[in-house]
């Protein structure tokens, strides 16, 4: 899953494993080495035996099935799991207010720069109270 | 309100994020106060307006559990009932853990927020940026990552 997403995180949580997210590579020799994204670039660390994984929109390509995969996919029991038996809060707690599509405006300034922009640039940031 | 911070150090200092999630807890006259989490002995931190405290997490450690046990801690102990924390990697990792915790729903991709009426209310971007909604957060805890 991306990197929007909290989901994996909480899953390990729930299930007291460790949490290896933000995967971007995986390569398995004796071990299975994950490399892992961080704020300052990325870190490669070994697999434990039991751990949740998350991995980047990049990190993996999907394998689309084939019509006879789905065909026999549809053959498969699925076990229904009734929230109430999970011992967890699935209660709402937040309340959904407004939404409100962002226009595009084609309205404003077009400044052409014959060497003076920057004057108007200057401008601005004082109407703004910035400088 | 009380209010905690997960903050985040960058080359032994308080990142962009952290300082901008301050100044924000700032303007809306917030009672905060910071933990930093960062893998440096020691980092440039302090300040004589709002308690911090540094978690100093193992380099060697896979994943943040052991410092969420901690930080869930303190958010029990000081009674806390407002979470910030910036849209990074080791945030999202951390507010994830905490949620599960405290049994809150934790709100992402916040682009602002305000308080009204003792509630908290957030602006998100969906879509690429083309849509805002906002939505008011009805538990007794809440999470937000900016």
């Amino acid at each position: 899953m991306g990197i929007q997403v909290l989901f994996p995180q909480q899953v390990s949580r729930f299930l007291k494993l460790d949490c290896i997210s933000y995967i971007k590579a995986i390569e398995i020799s004796e071990n299975v080495i994950l490399t892992r994204q961080t704020l300052e670039g990325s870190e490669k660390v070994t697999m434990p035996e039991k751990c949740v994984l998350s991995v980047t929109a990049g990190g993996v390509e999907p394998r689309y099935p084939n019509f006879k995969d789905i065909m026999a996919a549809k053959q498969k029991p699925i076990e229904k799991v009734e929230l109430s038996s999970l011992n967890m809060n699935a209660s709402q707690n937040l309340e959904f207010l407004d939404i409100e599509k962002l226009e595009n405006s084609k309205n404003g300034e077009t400044v052409i720069d014959e060497g003076e922009a920057y004057q108007v640039v200057i401008e601005k940031l004082k109407e703004l109270k910035v400088i | 309100m009380k209010t905690l911070i997960i903050g985040e150090v960058t080359d032994s200092k308080l990142n962009s994020g952290t300082l901008e999630i301050i100044n924000k807890a700032n303007d809306l006259g917030l009672d905060f106060s910071v933990v930093t989490v960062g893998s440096e002995d020691s980092p440039i931190l302090g300040s004589s307006t709002f308690q911090q405290t540094y978690i100093k997490r193992s380099a060697e450690s896979l994943q943040f559990s052991n410092v969420a046990d901690k930080i869930s801690q303190i958010i029990q102990e000081q009674n806390i009932s407002l979470v910030l924390a910036p849209s990074t990697y080791q945030s999202r990792d951390l507010v994830s853990f905490l949620s599960v915790d405290l049994s809150s729903s934790p709100v992402s991709n916040v682009i602002n927020f305000e308080i009204q009426d003792g509630s908290v209310i957030t602006t998100n971007s969906i879509n690429g940026g083309e849509s805002i909604y906002k939505t008011k957060i009805t538990s007794s805890q809440f999470f937000i990552i900016n």
